[in-house]
């Protein structure tokens, strides 16, 4: 696989490589921001149903605070499968870097480790170290061994442009299949004559040159994702 | 072998594996690891022979996906709660020795010197409060002023909640800030010491012994010690930041912080507990206040004893 991309790859006991991918800034920003933005609307609804009981009321609301502000992604990461509600609205899970589900103890020292994270003010110290690192840990995660990633969609089948399918004449490796199944991917949204221009490079292998090569190649393409 | 006799052989043990993981009764739990192991040879075998990416990256995903299932962490649920309270805590606590003495002095020393100070000097009291907040501490603990608002139950579940938000938040802020190389705990636990030392003395040279010592005592081990034991936590992971000895500073850290959280997790139970003491106990005045003080002194000892004697016998 590409050596340049955000990949982590873990080796099992049993000696295969599993690959994990870690989520960037962005994507953990919202999830984080949709957390935050739910747990508060939710004390502000109970807060108004409990302010009718007045004193009572408020001791309940101040431990409903207390848990929302510094347990409730615990709970959710080690019971819900890594996941609070917003990291499973954006597709993100907590793992272990060594690609094991999170644990009381890790989960309880990266969330409170958030105060460390925010330091002087809007997740700075979060952040730097965020874009600072390979994996995209906050000093939470650095410190917890813990990683977000992006809960893989299972696999999605390529839009691939109708053509009939043709055995390639020799065979490839996977990194040779996956560049040719991407480009056949891509080409629809190319110009034919670049389409065609890119083909030619391969023209060793298709055999043919211009339309007729790209012809082959996207046949090509059909036949290795469909693996017959 | 040609991909598709490869897919049909094996497509039946893909399917009773992603069965287990739904919680179909596809696979029995003993079958599972064997499968599992299957499952990466297969994967291992599809990549060396270069098979379609879709099916490395669908045996890929469900090997990890099975991975995160077998590998998973299995709690030992009360049991390992028990044990730890009775065994693991006191004796962590003991194995740090240093570092409790050195919590233990920044708190409780600067909390006795304060004290001490302010006992013999009382207008010293004005280096730490405002006079606002001096005149303010000792209307709290007037037993002349009438408690405000609500009275009774509704009124212990309000201050109940308020000690669990604040105190068990500074406890987990002293943990965190320790990571700043120790620098937290070095500056809370001084801080929190003079301010208590210095309000103990000032309501103390006001005469109003019954009414706060009476309110203190009770639950005061447990929230003191729950500091000391944040702060201990705290100086562990700024140690072994500063003081990684022969591991790298990222794996002493680890470590540090491993064994700074558990010793969080005693302050917080211990802070838990007086948060209830606090609330529900603390404030009644059907007690005598020297009985009052008598079982938090009972409360000190006992404590004092559970840190040094439980979990002393090898199991």
């Amino acid at each position: 696989m590409p050596a340049v991309d955000t990949v982590r790859t873990i080796e099992t006991p049993e000696g295969v490589e599993l690959q994990l991918r870690p989520a960037g800034p962005v994507a953990r920003l919202w999830a984080y921001a949709a957390d935050q933005a739910l747990v508060w609307t939710a004390l502000m609804f109970v807060g108004i149903g409990l302010a009718f009981l007045g004193p009572l009321g408020l001791g309940l609301w101040l431990i409903l605070a207390f848990f929302a502000q510094w347990l409730y992604p615990v709970f959710f990461e080690v019971l819900g499968g890594g996941r609070t509600l917003g990291k499973r609205w954006v597709g993100l899970r907590v793992l272990m870097t060594d690609g094991r589900p999170v644990g009381w103890s890790p989960s309880l020292i990266r969330n409170l480790l958030r105060v460390v994270d925010g330091l002087p003010g809007a997740y700075t110290v979060g952040l730097i170290s965020v874009l600072l690192t390979r994996d995209f840990q906050r000093i939470g995660d650095i410190v917890a061994g813990t990683l977000v990633v992006h809960v893989e969609a299972s696999v999605q089948a390529p839009h691939l442009p109708a053509a009939a399918p043709v055995a390639p004449p020799q065979g490839l490796t996977l990194e040779e299949q996956s560049a040719l199944i991407s480009f056949a991917e891509r080409s629809p949204r190319l110009t034919p004559a670049r389409s065609e221009e890119l083909a030619d490079v391969l023209s060793p292998l298709s055999g043919a040159r211009g339309a007729n090569g790209l012809a082959r190649l996207l046949g090509m393409a059909r036949h290795l994702w469909g693996g017959s | 072998m040609k991909q598709q006799l490869f897919e049909q052989q094996h497509q039946a043990l893909w399917e009773s594996l992603h069965g287990w993981l739904e919680d179909r009764p596809a696979l029995s739990i003993e079958d599972a690891p064997a499968a599992y192991r299957q499952l990466c040879h297969h994967l291992a075998v599809a990549r060396e022979r270069h098979y379609s990416p879709a099916l490395v990256e669908r045996l890929q995903q469900l090997a990890l996906r099975v991975h995160q299932k077998l590998y998973g962490e299995r709690g030992e649920g009360l049991l390992s709660a028990w044990r730890f309270i009775w065994q693991d805590l006191p004796r962590q606590v003991r194995e740090e020795w240093r570092l409790a003495a050195v919590s233990c002095l920044l708190f409780f020393g600067t909390w006795i010197a304060a004290f001490l100070v302010v006992r013999a000097h009382p207008n010293l009291v004005h280096l730490l409060l405002s006079p606002d907040e001096a005149v303010k501490y000792v209307q709290m603990y007037d037993p002349k002023t009438p408690v405000a608002g609500a009275t009774g139950a509704t009124r212990d579940v309000m201050m109940f909640g308020y000690y669990i938000l604040n105190n068990i938040g500074i406890d987990f802020q002293i943990f965190a800030s320790g990571l700043l190389a120790g620098v937290g705990p070095l500056f809370f636990l001084p801080f929190n010491g003079l301010h208590g030392g210095t309000v103990m003395a000032h309501l103390t040279n006001h005469g109003l012994t019954a009414t706060f010592y009476g309110f203190v005592s009770g639950h005061s081990s447990f929230e003191l010690i729950g500091v000391v034991l944040s702060g201990t936590g705290g100086l562990r992971m700024g140690i072994a930041f500063m003081h990684p000895g022969r591991r790298s500073r990222l794996a002493a850290l680890k470590e540090g912080a491993r064994r700074g959280s558990r010793l969080l997790f005693g302050a917080a139970i211990l802070t838990f507990i007086a948060a209830c003491f606090e609330g529900f106990w603390s404030a009644n005045t059907l007690v005598p206040w020297k009985a009052k003080v008598a079982l938090g002194l009972t409360f000190w000892l006992l404590l004092g004893l559970w840190l040094l004697l439980a979990g002393r016998r090898r199991a």
